[in-house]
């Protein structure tokens, strides 16, 4: 035989014996061990990453029910939100508003700019400078209408000066920053 | 002869070794969620802003 050789002489038959084994071994590792450890691992981390999206998704759904309990507690006052900062143009609504007020106090409208302004974050911003002639009552009355209003504006600066002619006593200038939403 | 292929062996196997631990770290370290997934589970915050929404109640004409 030609193997006997390998098999009966001590030295080549230690080698013999090793070589095999680790031939065993190696195709053993290739095409058993390697491909097992290699699903082992791959499940198991799986598993870890999919537990920990179930762990969100559950804490997603509290925080749902929590939510919906909250809105339907305020839907009532919802509509404030949209009405305070609705992402259409709220310039036009502002004038007309605005116009209104004055012309019901009894004052005058004699001028109004609009300069759209910058945009941050979610926000667009339109300055409004107003001229109006009118009595110190009136004003009042204006700028109560202007805090009280639901669009989300502010007055940033009225300044008064006397007025030379008609029956009002005062031209104020007012300038208002007015936002909307741009969001979405 | 026979120790020239032992050491050939010895090698193929350590190498076959580290395969197999890069293999599995390669298998441990990847991400198995889609981003769709990843989306969904973003965490939502469901507080309403309630002092905001009492400033806007005052400020109803």
């Amino acid at each position: 035989m030609i193997f006997s050789p390998y098999l009966r002489v001590t030295p080549k038959k230690g080698y013999t014996l090793l070589i095999m084994t680790l031939v065993s071994m190696i195709v053993f590792g290739v095409f058993a061990i390697r491909p097992s450890l290699v699903t082992v691992a791959t499940l198991k981390k799986q598993v870890a990453d999919l537990e920990s999206v179930n762990e969100s998704m559950k804490l997603k759904v509290q925080n749902l029910a929590t939510a919906q309990t909250i809105y339907l507690e305020n839907k009532p006052h919802l509509y404030l939100v949209d009405a305070s900062m609705p992402d259409e143009n709220v310039v036009p609504q502002f004038i007309q508003d605005i116009s209104t007020k004055v012309a019901l106090a009894g004052s005058s409208l004699e001028a109004i700019k609009v300069t759209k302004g910058g945009k941050n974050e979610d926000l667009l911003e339109y300055q409004i400078s107003m001229s109006v002639a009118c009595t110190y009552p009136q004003l009042t009355g204006i700028l109560t209408f202007l805090e009280k209003s639901l669009l989300t504006s502010n007055v940033t600066s009225v300044s008064v000066r006397p007025h030379q002619k008609g029956a009002y006593s005062i031209q104020a200038e007012i300038n208002v920053s007015l936002y909307q939403y741009e969001g979405n | 002869m026979s120790r020239d292929i032992f050491l050939i062996l010895v090698f193929t196997l350590l190498t076959l070794t580290a395969w197999v631990v890069f293999e599995i770290y390669h298998a441990g370290s990847k991400l198995y969620i889609t981003q769709d997934v990843r989306d969904l589970a973003r965490p939502l915050d469901p507080t309403l802003s309630i002092k905001t929404l009492e400033a806007l109640k005052k400020r109803e004409p």
